[in-house]
């Protein structure tokens, strides 16, 4: 009797152990909520969306020869309504280049370490208006003027389209100094073609 | 009302005024030419000539001149390049809350013959906007969005949005009673420049990215609030017209010992919170609770934008110091609460 009662009892201690696992991480599907999970959930990519726009493109708008370096980042870590959570997500870093060769913006050395998120395009997820896209946020430059959406769409295999819809930013003197460069360079504009390199 | 002479008038050897006036209803505005004679005018048919003129009906016009007529924007702000300065002149009043402040009538109201040139005083301003007996956030925003001149400025940034132009626009409620349009602007921003100079401003959104004030218009709400003086930190406002017919004021609502230090928000920590507006936008927007569809496209419903709002200002340590509100077509205020479990719940004011 008494070697059932510490049976039962150390299959409770298990199950207790195992909620507790799964409160302090749960891995749920990345278009999933925060709202509806706790803290340190992960968000993951269970169907691998992401993956086929990872590596090098190229796409040119106003004769600019724009080059997208995109890189595929599991488990990131990031804070939402006061939680940490964690989600895989696509990181876009980028170069605008002239015809003549001169490189009018270019964030392919950044690290965007520490609290560096100027001109940091990260995806927040697939399908948020529509079938086959990847939705993803530009934080803008300087005083975060840019920020706003960005859409991916796959077209085929090699190629995807890019769309980018700013939206409206405010300055003041203080918080924004007369002086600095508040123009965006990304190339705003719905259903550019990328090609993969 | 007359402009700021241009410091090279007498060795060009013309001189502009501008003139606005009312007659019978309708309102005036012309620019006269002066051709000096030895560097004097002469007021005589041969040496005035008239190079713009318009009459509106209406209660307010809108002037826009370039900066070429003078060297300084109407709210004292550099001219850069040859931009352009546009004026808000409405007949009943600025902004309630600035009081003897607001635009008031436009001078003029006698004959519109000109009786020489001469700099632009914005004190001319006269008249000023009502009064208010409680001044209470309520009563404060109720007078300020049934202002005329108010009402004028969040019509022109409806109908700019309605016009499918597209792009931003501003205005500044400036101090000197003068209500004018932001300039300097860049892509996509509006510029409402020192905010030393204000009693408030008000600005439009596309509908793309987040339709709700962001950390940075909430910082610029501070420094108004912080340079408006000690007595009156919470007459500071910012507007907001997004589309479909979303309509929100922003109010300080504490003391100015309780306002944050100066360089309290630096610049990385204003781009984060910006950047996590964005983060909670497409979040909420998986939720059918915070969302609606306009014109086919999904975009967040009030319950969605105002919980952006709110977590913004928490994150800002401004909770329970500014007061989001909301108003509605009929311009009747409602003063948005925040619930414990993160939902709001609109309070009319009445």
């Amino acid at each position: 009797m008494k070697n059932i009662i510490n049976f039962k009892l150390a299959l409770l201690v298990l199950l207790f152990l195992g909620l507790v696992s799964c409160r302090a991480q749960q891995t749920v599907a990345m278009n999933d909520s925060e709202l509806d999970y706790p803290a340190n959930s992960y968000f993951k990519d269970l169907n691998s969306e992401l993956d086929s726009y990872v590596g090098s493109w190229q796409g040119i708008f106003n004769g600019q020869i724009i080059t997208l370096s995109i890189t595929k980042h599991l488990k990131r870590p990031y804070e939402l309504l006061n939680k940490n959570f964690f989600k895989d997500a696509l990181i876009v870093k980028y170069e605008m280049k002239t015809p003549t060769g001169h490189i009018s913006q270019s964030t392919l050395n950044s690290d965007f370490s520490g609290s560096n998120l100027d001109n940091f395009i990260m995806s927040v997820g697939t399908n948020l208006n529509s079938n086959n896209e990847v939705n993803l946020i530009y934080t803008g430059g300087n005083c975060s003027v840019g920020i706003g959406e960005v859409k991916f769409q796959k077209i085929s295999a090699t190629q995807f389209s890019w769309s980018y819809y700013p939206g409206t930013t405010t300055r003041n003197d203080i918080d924004c100094p007369p002086g600095l460069d508040y123009k965006i360079y990304l190339p705003e504009t719905e259903n550019l073609v990328f090609t993969k390199q | 009302m007359k402009l700021i002479p241009k410091d090279t008038a007498n060795t060009e050897g013309k001189l502009y005024n501008l003139t606005i006036s009312q007659n019978n209803g309708a309102t005036e505005e012309k620019i006269y030419k002066y051709t000096l004679q030895d560097g004097e005018v002469v007021a005589d048919e041969d040496h005035i000539d008239i190079v713009y003129s318009k009459s509106s009906n209406g209660n307010c016009i809108k002037i826009i001149f370039p900066c070429e007529y003078g060297n300084y924007h109407q709210d004292g702000s550099a001219c850069v390049g040859h931009g352009t300065t546009t004026l808000l002149m409405c007949a009943g009043g600025g902004p309630g809350d600035t009081g003897g402040d607001g635009p008031g009538n436009p001078p003029g109201d006698g004959p519109t013959t000109p009786t020489g040139p001469g700099g632009y005083n914005p004190s001319e301003g006269g008249g000023g906007g009502s009064t208010t007996t409680n001044n209470t956030p309520c009563t404060k925003t109720k007078a300020l969005v049934t202002n005329t001149t108010t009402k004028a400025v969040v019509k022109d940034l409806k109908d700019h949005i309605i016009s499918g132009i597209g792009g931003e626009k501003g205005w500044k409620f400036n101090k000197t009673g003068v209500t004018s349009q932001t300039t300097n602007n860049t892509d996509h921003s509006v510029n409402f420049g020192n905010p030393f100079l204000l009693n408030g401003g008000y600005h439009n959104h596309t509908g793309t990215g987040v339709n709700i004030f962001s950390a940075t218009d909430i910082s610029t709400l501070i420094e108004i609030a912080r340079y408006n003086g000690a007595s009156s930190p919470t007459n500071a406002f910012m507007g907001l017209v997004v589309p479909n017919g979303i309509h929100y004021v922003i109010r300080f609502d504490g003391s100015q010992a309780s306002l944050p230090p100066v360089g309290n928000f630096t610049p990385q920590q204003l781009k984060s919170w910006n950047t996590q507006q964005a983060i909670l936008m497409s979040t909420l927007s998986r939720k059918p609770e915070f969302t609606e569809v306009v014109n086919g496209k999904k975009v967040l419903n009030s319950s969605g934008l105002e919980r952006i709002l709110f977590d913004t200002l928490q994150k800002m340590g401004l909770s329970n110091k500014v007061i989001l509100q909301k108003i509605e077509s009929d311009n009747s205020v409602s003063t948005i609460n925040k619930n414990s479990d993160g939902t709001t719940t609109a309070v009319p004011c009445l």
